[in-house]
């Protein structure tokens, strides 16, 4: 008897034990579930313009050199809304600058000052670049780091080329301070300006001349950086009173 | 003779062990021959009325009172082993006494207490209670409740599931429907980007020429801007040379009227006003030849 109800009693909590795994009955299923959107193809890095183009193109403008007696063409790009980079010897001697964007609007330059540390000049406009400006790394590029230049070569199209950091040299033209960066990216005439840009589309340098081996050579961001910390190494560009051929070794057009 | 377990009325743990069974039978047959002298009156035979061991096949025995009703030993424990009195030999020969009661299933032995007490009863006769029956049946209820109420519970779950299960179907089947919609529709809309990837890499293409079509033509307009200001310097110098060049004309006709009639003028002044036509000449001779080199373009976009 004993047994008996010592198996019962045993069968009674085993039953009750199984309370603790019983099922529930199910919930009410969710009706407020809003799905989240997935990023805009507009947004992001590397996004495009409503127009097709990318940032590095958008920034990227054509600048004019009306000097006197003489009309040159190269490249620059934009800081900000009223303010773009290019090369010194592009606005050399000039008597009117005008810049022309990605679409097609010519701007009219208010101002312009080099340096002599660099072949880099500032441009200054009043009306509008744009939307979209340049992002400067921090530091250069290491040795065989892929570029990418966008420019207008020989003052045509808006023009991409890619290539490779061959190393620092020194100035093969000998207007810089310090060393230059060496590239495998083929420039020409025009592209003097162009900004040269790493894998993730920051600015790493300027292009601002080449050889015969078709090497471009830039001035590296880090010397930009410098420059556009230092206003005082800027001077104003005057506006040219006679005529003076540009160098004939330098890519503006 | 057979005797029963104080412990188990009933014998059912008898009927389990054997052994048990087999010492009480070897001690009852021991006591036998103290049956004739004190066995207890037939009235008082132990019996187990309308039951029957489930593992042995004999009736169950069930003691039972002077009276003839079953009654409960009350004298457990260390007594629980003692053989209650014996049955008499005639009457275990002879048979039960009680129509359920086999002559194997009497219940006496000498050390039973009334056996020990002379054979007279001291314990009133008392019905013995199921008390674990009792229990069992309670217990056996108890479960059978929760068991119902568990089965109904789980059912009423089940049922819950079920309805959701089949709301999760048909709401799977919506939206494999709107999936297999959004699917077709996605394809048609990835045809169309497609179509517009195209449509805009043309578009762009297109930009990018009118606007370098633009920059030549800014070009072009800023050279012949330029142009025009250095023909219009040009002119302005042709004109100045132009004047000169008239007064130089000018000058010689005068001079030619002077030397045909040279007697209406001193000979000093005709010398001098001739050497002044030449100065004025050789002038507007130098700006004429400096006039043409400054209208040539310095420089080609």
């Amino acid at each position: 008897m004993r047994r008996a109800v010592t198996a019962m009693a045993a069968a009674g909590a085993l039953a009750l034990a199984g309370c603790g795994s019983i099922p529930a009955a199910p919930q009410a299923l969710p009706t407020d579930f809003v799905p989240t959107p997935s990023i805009s193809p507009g947004e992001g890095p590397g996004a495009l313009s409503p127009d097709g183009f990318s940032a590095a193109q958008r920034m990227t403008v054509r600048v004019r050199n009306v000097g006197c007696g003489f009309i040159t063409t190269g490249t620059g790009f934009a800081l900000d809304e009223h303010t773009l980079v290019t090369n010194r010897h592009v606005i050399a001697n000039s008597k009117r600058l005008s810049v022309l964007t990605y679409d097609g609007r010519s701007i009219p330059a208010t101002a312009a000052s080099t340096t002599t540390v660099a072949d880099i000049a500032i441009i200054t406009t009043e009306e509008s670049l744009g939307n979209a400006y340049a992002s400067r790394a921090l530091e250069d590029p290491e040795t065989g780091d892929v570029i990418t230049v966008v420019g207008y070569p020989n003052g045509g199209r808006l023009t991409t080329a890619s290539g490779v950091v061959l190393g620092a040299t020194e100035d093969p033209i000998g207007g810089s301070v310090g060393t230059v960066l060496a590239t495998s990216a083929t420039v020409e005439q025009g592209s003097s300006g162009s900004p040269v840009l790493d894998e993730d589309g920051k600015v790493i340098g300027v292009v601002y001349a080449k050889n015969v081996a078709n090497q471009s050579f830039i001035v590296p961001v880090s010397t930009l950086n410098t420059l556009l910390s230092e206003e005082s190494l800027f001077v104003p560009e005057r506006s040219c009173t006679f005529t003076e051929p540009p160098t004939p070794d330098i890519l503006g057009q | 003779m057979l005797s029963v377990d104080a412990g188990h009325p009933y014998g059912e743990d008898d009927a389990a062990d054997p052994l048990v069974d087999e010492a009480s039978q070897d001690e009852g047959d021991a006591g036998a021959g103290d049956a004739d002298d004190e066995a207890p009156p037939a009235s008082s035979r132990v019996t187990r009325p309308g039951r029957r061991s489930p593992h042995t096949g004999a009736i169950p025995v069930v003691p039972v009172g002077p009276d003839g009703r079953s009654w409960t030993r009350t004298d457990r424990g260390d007594d629980a082993a003692q053989e209650v009195p014996a049955a008499d030999a005639d009457e275990s020969d002879n048979g039960p006494g009680h129509p359920f009661l086999p002559l194997d299933h009497v219940i006496a032995g000498p050390d039973h207490p009334r056996r020990r007490r002379g054979g007279r009863r001291h314990h009133a006769p008392t019905r013995r209670r199921p008390v674990g029956l009792i229990i069992t049946v309670a217990l056996l209820s108890v479960l059978t409740l929760g068991a119902s109420a568990f089965a109904a519970y789980l059912w009423h779950v089940s049922e819950e599931w079920r309805v959701q299960v089949e709301d999760i179907t048909d709401v799977s089947y919506g939206l494999g429907a709107d999936l297999a919609a959004e699917r077709e529709a996605l394809v048609t809309a990835q045809e169309r980007i497609d179509l517009l990837s195209e449509q805009l890499a043309t578009s762009k293409d297109t930009v990018s020429r009118l606007q370098a079509e633009n920059a030549q033509w800014g070009d072009d307009a800023a050279f012949a801007q330029e142009q025009f200001a250095l023909l219009q310097q040009d002119l302005a110098a042709a004109q100045t040379v132009s004047t000169s060049l008239k007064r130089c004309i000018e000058a010689h006709d005068q001079l030619l009227e002077y030397l045909d009639q040279p007697e209406d003028l001193e000979e000093g002044e005709v010398e001098s006003f001739r050497t002044s036509v030449n100065d004025l000449c050789t002038q507007a001779l130098r700006a004429q030849s400096a006039l043409a080199p400054s209208s040539v373009p310095a420089t080609t976009p």
